[in-house]
Formats: structure tokens, sequence, C-alpha cells
């Protein structure tokens, strides 16, 4: 099965891996620290928005995501040229984020910025369905959070999805679809969903 | 689940969207990675013959004492150099011991932390081949000289010279004699902008204006028309020390060196280049994992400073 077209109206966060990260790396390597700024750049946000979608807090996926960065710096040298920088620091991403539920980082009801919409009472709901997504993708189990989190907020493929997941993309193909339908049980009502 | 279903859920998630990271994130991360280790492994260190783990904190602890006073003794001249450095350099040196008076030391020296803490001068200590270069005695020679260092800071020049066949054609004599001229300069210039105004850029073109036959690639041609509308080159051409270090393979392993480049591009680090003991310092392992300790930020700031440059234990450490 091919790559399947991203079917979510979003851009893309993902940033598809290309020489110019192996380029950085390399001056990493050789130890030009400033180097490694653009690889911060270049991830930051798609590992920010996993991280949040992952914890469901903002405070603690920035620590997360700042962890990872400083982690896989320490590490480049265990980095194999051959894969992805992405899924290799996911990896990292999904200790820390493990360890910061580990320590009970409190969950918050996001707070994501209203869409500009209609009136206040649309703003009202909007916020709370985007809150009450949130908290549903925290309900998953981890290896169904992660499938979502990866194919709708990083823009992977089945195929890059298995490779940060070391599964292969059948399988991811399956946990999608388990996650979706554990995903329309918790949601089934909201905003007149289909019962 | 009804496809129905798996719409809405793709909707909502949609709707979800990505977060953007707060402001200075990425500010954030590499003000930690500078004041990261490189690795939190510890690592074995054998004593008397007996395999003692020791972890780096311990180490840097250790090492913090002897940095701070090389902080100093980096801006103020080095102590007697003692056994076992005088190899790394080539040849034994003497330096003079200065004694150091009180008002010579300020606490938290603003200057010595920017210095220590720039980027520079952090890739110069993670660089194992930077290192090496320094301990080498014909690049240590060049990063000697003043003009070399500025001609080294200088972008076009850098540009000019990584250039294989500029490079060969600038160890032509008579070539260099050619731009050193201020007349032929003068008439070299209008020829080259007459010809660029044109948009001529070949080989012929490239001859005729510099009467040079010997130019034969179109890369040399180009590198060497940006290379003499650079006021900085035009003049370098003159200088014999920037044309000996040219000769010298040393000069290009320095220029190829980001790290040593960067270094020297750096005001504070190039000075401190100039000082031999400095540079011979730079080749010892203890004191760059020393640069590396987070302890010796803390160190800098205790109010023991003063007092420990002046022990004779400390004087002791560092001479080691």
């Amino acid at each position: 099965m091919g790559s399947d077209v991203t079917n979510f109206s979003r851009d893309r966060v993902y940033v598809d891996q290309d020489a110019d990260d192996l380029a950085l790396i390399a001056r990493c390597k050789a130890g030009e620290t400033a180097a490694f700024e653009g690889l911060v750049v270049r991830y930051q946000r798609v590992l920010f928005t996993v991280a949040v979608r992952m914890l469901g807090n903002v405070d603690a996926a920035s620590d997360a995501a700042q962890n990872a960065f400083i982690k896989a710096y320490q590490k480049l040298e265990t980095f194999d040229p051959n894969r992805r920088f992405f899924s290799w620091i996911y990896r990292i991403l999904v200790n820390e984020c493990l360890n910061a539920r580990r320590d009970h980082i409190v969950h918050e009801p996001l707070t994501p910025a209203l869409a500009s919409v209609d009136g206040p009472d649309e703003a009202f709901e909007a916020a709370e369905r985007r809150g009450r997504v949130q908290a549903a993708i925290l309900a998953l189990p981890l290896e169904y959070r992660e499938v979502i989190v990866l194919r709708h907020y990083a823009g992977l493929s089945y195929e890059e999805i298995g490779d940060a997941l070391h599964v292969p993309a059948k399988t991811v193909k399956s946990r999608l679809h388990t996650a979706k339908e554990r995903l329309a049980a918790m949601l089934r009502g909201l905003e007149g969903g289909h019962v | 689940m009804f496809d129905n279903d798996s719409d809405h859920v793709e909707r909502l998630l949609d709707e979800l969207g990505p977060a953007e990271p707060p402001a200075g994130f990425t500010a954030g991360v590499m003000a930690r990675l500078a004041q990261t280790p490189a690795s939190a492994h510890g690592r074995v260190v054998s004593f008397n013959g007996k395999g003692i783990t020791m972890i780096r904190k311990v180490m840097w602890g250790l090492a913090a004492a002897a940095t701070i006073a090389f902080a100093v003794f980096a801006m103020k001249g080095f102590p007697p150099v003692g056994n076992g450095t005088e190899g790394t350099i080539g040849a034994a040196k003497k330096y003079q011991t200065q004694q150091l008076a009180d008002k010579d030391v300020v606490l938290g020296d603003a200057a010595v932390q920017e210095f220590l803490q720039s980027d520079a001068f952090d890739r110069l200590l993670k660089d194992p081949n930077a290192r090496r270069l320094i301990a080498d005695a014909r690049v240590d020679a060049a990063l000697r000289s003043t003009e070399l260092r500025s001609a080294i800071g200088n972008a076009d020049i850098r540009v000019a010279f990584a250039n294989a066949d500029f490079l060969q054609a600038y160890s032509r004599a008579e070539l260099r004699q050619a731009l050193a001229s201020a007349e032929l300069r003068s008439a070299f210039d209008a020829e080259f902008q007459a010809a660029l105004a044109a948009g001529m850029r070949s080989e012929a073109a490239m001859r005729q204006a510099t009467g040079d036959a010997a130019l034969r690639s179109e890369a040399a041609a180009t590198a060497l028309r940006n290379a003499v509308q650079n006021a900085g080159v035009r003049q370098s051409v003159g200088d014999a020390a920037l044309h000996m270090a040219v000769s010298d393979a040393s000069f290009a392993a320095v220029l190829a060196n980001m790290s040593l480049r960067s270094a020297v591009e750096n005001a504070a680090i190039a000075q401190a280049m100039a000082n031999d003991g400095f540079r011979a310092a730079l080749t010892q392992p203890n004191m760059i994992a020393a640069f590396n300790s987070p302890a010796f930020l803390a160190a800098m700031q205790h109010s023991g400073f003063a007092s420990a440059l002046q022990s004779q234990q400390l004087h002791n450490l560092v001479s080691q």
C-alpha cells in the first residue's frame, strides 16, 4: 500500500526529512553547536504539537519538547543516518511525555485559540468542543494515542508512523481504525454526532 | 464504525489543529545546550591501577578550580608551563610569571564570562580537529599573525581562497604583483566593471581584462573577479604573511575548519589565540573538560575566587 494523501484540511506540520537534516547533524557532531538550532527551528512546531496532544498541558509539553531536543543533541552520536531524524527524536519525545505523565503532570483543560466565528456563543462552544476532543485523545491508551497524534498532528503517512513506532504499516492502519472507533464512542453526541 | 462516524472524528481532530510553541522556545533550547554537557554518561578513570568509576560532574568539580585560574591567566598571561606540555606545541616555551594584584582580578568579570561562554569558543573546545591544528607548529605560527587572523576573518577572502583554481592562480607571482599595483588595479577594476556590465563571464573576457593567459577555469575567473572587487582582498594581496600562508597547506586547513575560523572571527578569542599558553592549553584534554563544566560558571561567582588564584596548590594544579 502506498503512502496515503493526507485527508485533513490543515497544512502538514511535518517537514520531510532531507539532506539538510543530515548536513546539520554532521556539523553538530563536528562541534558546531549552533547548527543544532536549524533542527530545532525545523521540528519545534511538530514536536510541540505532538507533546501537547500527548500530554494535554502546554507547560508540560514545552518542557517535554525542550528536553527531547536537549537529549537528542546529547545522543547525536547514536543517530543512525539511515533513519529519519523525526522518527528518532520522536522516540525521545515519547519517553519524555511518559516521564511527565508518570510524574503526575496535572491535566488542565487546554484553551486553544478561538476560531474566528460569528459570536461569543459559537466561540465558547468551539473551545469546549476542542477541550473534549483533547480529553478524548488523552483517554486513549498510548498505542492508539500515538497513531492518532502522528497521523493528524504530525501529518505522517502509515509508513512514516510505522518507522517512528517500529511497527508495520498495516499495524498502524489497524490501530488508527480502532483509535477512531474509540474516539467516536467518546465523542458521540458532540456537535450532533451520529449515534 | 460508520463512515459518517469516521468523518465526524476526522473533522473534530482537524478542528483541534497544530499547536504553536511558546515564544522563545528555540532560544530556550539553545541556551540550555550552552550549559549542558555533551553526555551525562560517566566514564571509568583508573587510579593507581585500580579501575574506579568517577562520574563526570566530580571530575569537572576538580577541574573547575584550575579553570578559574586559567580564565584569568588567559587574559593576564600564563605562569611557566610544566613538564608534559612542551611536546604539544612542538618546542619548549617559557613564559614570564605575572604577579596578579587584587585590583587586576574582577570577580565574575563580564568580558571573561562572555569570552568563555561564546559559541565560537564552545565550538573550538569541542572540535578535536581544530585542537590538533592548533598544536601544529606551522598553524600555530600562522595564527599568531594579526594580519593573517584579520584575513581569515574576512568573508570575501575566505570565499576566494576556498577556490582551488584561484589559489593556483594567486600563487603566481606576476599575478599578485599585478593585483598589488595601484595603477593596474584601477585599470583592472574599470575593465572588470565593463565586462560585468556586458554580462561577460567567459574566460576569454577574463584573460583580456587581466592579460593573464593562465586563467583557464570559469570558476577561477569568477572567484578572481569577485575577489578583486573586494578592497580587503586587493589590500591583502600585497601582504607577505598572507602570501606565505597561502603557500602553506596549514592556511587552507585553518580556513577549512569551521571551528577555528569562527574562533578567529571572534575578537576576544582571536586575541587569546595570540597567547602561546592559551593555544597550548586548548590541546589539553583536562582543560577542555573543565571548560565544559557548569560548575565553572558558578565558581566564577564564588567569593573565594581571588584567594584561590593566589593559592600555590592551584598554581601547581594548573602547571600539571
